[in-house]
């Protein structure tokens, strides 16, 4: 273990010296988040103020002329709303494209007289599309949302007159939710809030395992591309060093600085996305936990464990790809772009995993489907959701396996001389001249 | 020929590198132990082809090269227990001191803080860096370097030192520092040193005994001032043109 440890602490002392990593690893993904942050919480704030604002300016083309028509404009003026009065749709059509009014809306002739015998009338309603802007539908949705308040609104006077009793018209049935998770009962009156819940804890993990190995992969292929540009690897190939410890204390030190800086992005994207959804919605946090426990005693222990087992796999398959091609180019930047060639395929397959539904698969499809890399970490979650476990095992088995052939591929060249003449982007050989 | 006395033993080494370029075309020679043996040629003669192959960095196509009896293709691992080797272009990490440099190498050679400590010591004085040596490499000017990775590679009091073009990119006073501290150092500890070189001077004034390598062929072979007294000339530069212009003609 005496060169693991040698390499290990030269490999964080240059790490932790070097600027730009501190630069990629904990300013960028600062400023990043920052900006991103101010952006869509002031856009978000400014969404949901607009949409909070009661009331605006509606323009109102009477053609009833009866009395109902007045108990409207009454309605619409105590919620806030300003009327404009037009005579015909063409002068209405005039005002809306001159004014800033949210709409128009139209009552037609026999409005007042269908309201009087109880039959059904209507509004014809004209909204206004200014820009393809989440403000603009906003604005549009308010329209939609005066005329159903003033439905309702109708309703009860109506009914009242008639001597109904007001709480059966606001909600003659009333429908009481409950989610059958597989075989668990769970009560909620917010279905999309449970949903949401668990399809965040099935993305996320992907999505996580994505930035980490994106990172472990960028660190530890620079950190075999700098012992090129600083011109050590002769002489590392020269001491009497063990080969294996070499490869595996640079994948450890990548793996360390690698999981402190998906500490930070991972802390930061978390927060960052909780704080929108406060802003956009009143989403009942404790609903959605209660969704993720009602989702962990489903799959179980052994699920999770499988994961956790899979994903160091997958790490370690990752990251012995990047070493193994960073041998092959001769400076810190090739040796980026190659991590990037080969964590952007990867990350789709990951992303793939998200759109396969394993319960419409039959079983051997799903046991082949396990033994695909990156896929099958990604459906872990989902295969134990439906209690596949033998799935979950070829899949936890096939992503050690994959980590294993690499791992053991790149030791192999890392002893033979292949390291020094062979050359992933060629070069066309020159004598050199001093 | 006894592996006792010539601590390198270079059979018939060939090399094909991909492409089919054919480096060397069977080279042998042997070093004695205790002398510093220089192989000297132009560019692209096979120089650090051969150092490589000692070294255990490249493998041979053919023949094979014992280092204190271990042959360089059966047990490199033991070869480099017995080498120190500095690269033609090597360079040290930047962001370690010169200090936390020296101490990433002696952990490899010993597991005994005492001797690291002595071996840190003894590269303190080879370098003659002093307190920079507290500083990070990332300051250091060429000849700096240069002498801080002398004093890697000899510090470790190797069986045999290889060194490939030592005086390399430095300046007259520079090299000139770094030939003394060579010749000093072999001469105090009776190191075998295996070293390469254009410069013709260099090689006169530090080896006991040179190989002219040329299109990867050893073309003549034994001590600077013999050799200058068998081709007739003032000194090994006229040595060399004459080989070579006689072998071009
Ligand atoms: N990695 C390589 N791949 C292909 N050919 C190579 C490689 N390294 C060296 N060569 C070729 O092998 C021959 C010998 O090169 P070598 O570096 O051993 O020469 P040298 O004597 O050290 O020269 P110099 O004085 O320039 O350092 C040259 O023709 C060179 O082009
Ligand atoms: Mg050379």
């Amino acid at each position: 273990m005496k060169t693991f440890k040698i390499i290990l602490v030269k490999e964080l002392k240059s790490m932790i010296r070097d600027p730009k990593i501190i630069i990629a690893m904990i300013i960028v993904p600062l400023i990043l988040t920052g900006i991103m942050y101010a952006v869509m919480i002031g856009f978000m704030g400014q969404v949901a103020r607009e949409a909070e604002k009661k009331g605006g300016l509606l323009v109102l083309v009477d053609m009833d002329h009866g009395n109902w028509t007045n108990t409207v404009r009454e309605l619409l003026r105590e919620n806030g709303y300003r009327l404009i009065n037009a005579s015909s749709l063409d002068e209405a059509r005039r005002i809306l494209g001159s004014s800033n009014a949210l709409g128009a809306l139209v009552i037609p002739s026999g409005f007042s007289e269908n309201l009087s015998s109880l039959k059904p009338a209507h509004i014809s309603v004209y909204t206004v599309i200014r820009s393809i802007s989440i403000l603009s539908f906003t604005r549009s949705s308010k329209v939609l949302e005066a005329v159903s308040t003033l439905s309702r609104n109708l309703t009860l006077i109506v009914t009242t007159r008639h001597g109904l009793p007001r709480g059966f018209v606001e909600k003659p049935v009333d429908a009481r939710l409950a989610i059958l998770l597989k075989n668990k009962l769970l009560e909620t009156r917010d279905v999309e809030a449970v949903i949401g819940g668990l399809i965040t804890t099935v993305i996320i993990i992907p999505i996580l395992v994505m930035i980490l190995s994106g990172f472990i992969a960028q660190l530890s292929a620079t950190s075999m591309a700098v012992e090129k540009e600083e011109k050590m690897l002769e002489t590392l190939l020269s001491l009497p060093l063990s080969r294996t410890q070499l490869i595996a204390a640079k994948i450890t030190a990548a793996a360390i600085i690698g999981f402190l800086g998906v500490l930070v992005y991972g802390g930061l994207y978390i927060w960052f996305f909780s704080s929108l959804t406060t802003v956009g919605s009143s989403t009942n946090t404790s609903v959605v936990t209660a969704g993720i426990s009602a989702l962990y005693s489903i799959i179980g222990p052994y699920t999770i464990t499988g994961l956790f087992i899979a994903l160091i796999g997958l790490v370690l398959f990752i990251l012995g790809l990047a070493i193994l091609l960073s041998l092959f180019v001769e400076d810190v930047r090739s040796a980026q772009i190659v991590s990037g060639y080969i964590v952007f395929p990867l990350a789709i397959l990951v992303f793939i995993s998200i759109f396969i539904d394993p319960a419409s698969m039959n079983e051997s499809t799903r046991l082949l489907v396990a033994a695909i890399p990156m896929i099958n970490v990604g459906l872990i979650i989902p295969y134990g959701f439906i209690g596949d476990y033998s799935s979950i095992i070829v899949a936890v088995a096939s992503s050690l396996v994959y980590a294993g052939i690499v791992i053991w591929f790149t030791g192999r060249v890392v002893s033979t001389e292949k390291v020094f003449t062979m050359r992933l982007f060629k070069k066309k050989w020159r004598l050199r001249h001093r | 020929m006894l592996s006792t006395d010539y601590p390198v033993i270079v059979k018939d080494l060939e090399k094909v590198y991909p492409g089919n370029v054919h480096a060397l075309k069977g080279i042998s020679f042997s070093v004695r132990r205790g002398e510093i043996y220089g192989l000297i040629g132009p560019n692209g003669a096979g120089k650090t082809t051969t150092l490589r192959i000692i070294a255990t960095i490249l493998e041979p196509t053919r023949g094979d090269a014992l280092v204190e009896s271990y042959s360089v293709v059966e047990e490199p691992d033991r070869v480099r227990r017995v080498i120190s080797y500095l690269p033609e272009d090597a360079g040290a990490y930047k962001y370690l001191t010169g200090l936390e440099f020296l101490y990433f190498i002696a952990g490899f050679y010993t597991d005994d803080q005492d001797r690291m400590d002595e071996m840190v010591r003894e590269a303190a004085r080879i370098s003659g860096l002093g307190d920079r040596l507290r500083d990070k490499i990332k300051t250091y000017s060429k000849g700096m370097l240069r002498r801080l990775l002398i004093a890697k590679t000899l510090m470790v009091n190797p069986r045999v030192a290889i060194l490939d073009e030592p005086t390399s990119g430095l300046d007259v006073i520079n090299a000139t520092k770094v030939r003394r501290i060579i010749k000093k150092y072999a001469e105090e500890k009776g190191v075998t040193v295996l070293l390469s070189s254009h410069n013709m001077l260099e090689v006169e004034y530090l080896c006991d005994r040179v190989g002219i390598i040329h299109e990867g062929r050893i073309i003549a072979e034994g001590p600077p001032r013999k050799l200058v007294e068998e081709y007739n000339a003032e000194n090994l530069e006229e040595v060399f043109t004459k080989l070579v212009g006689e072998e071009l003609v």
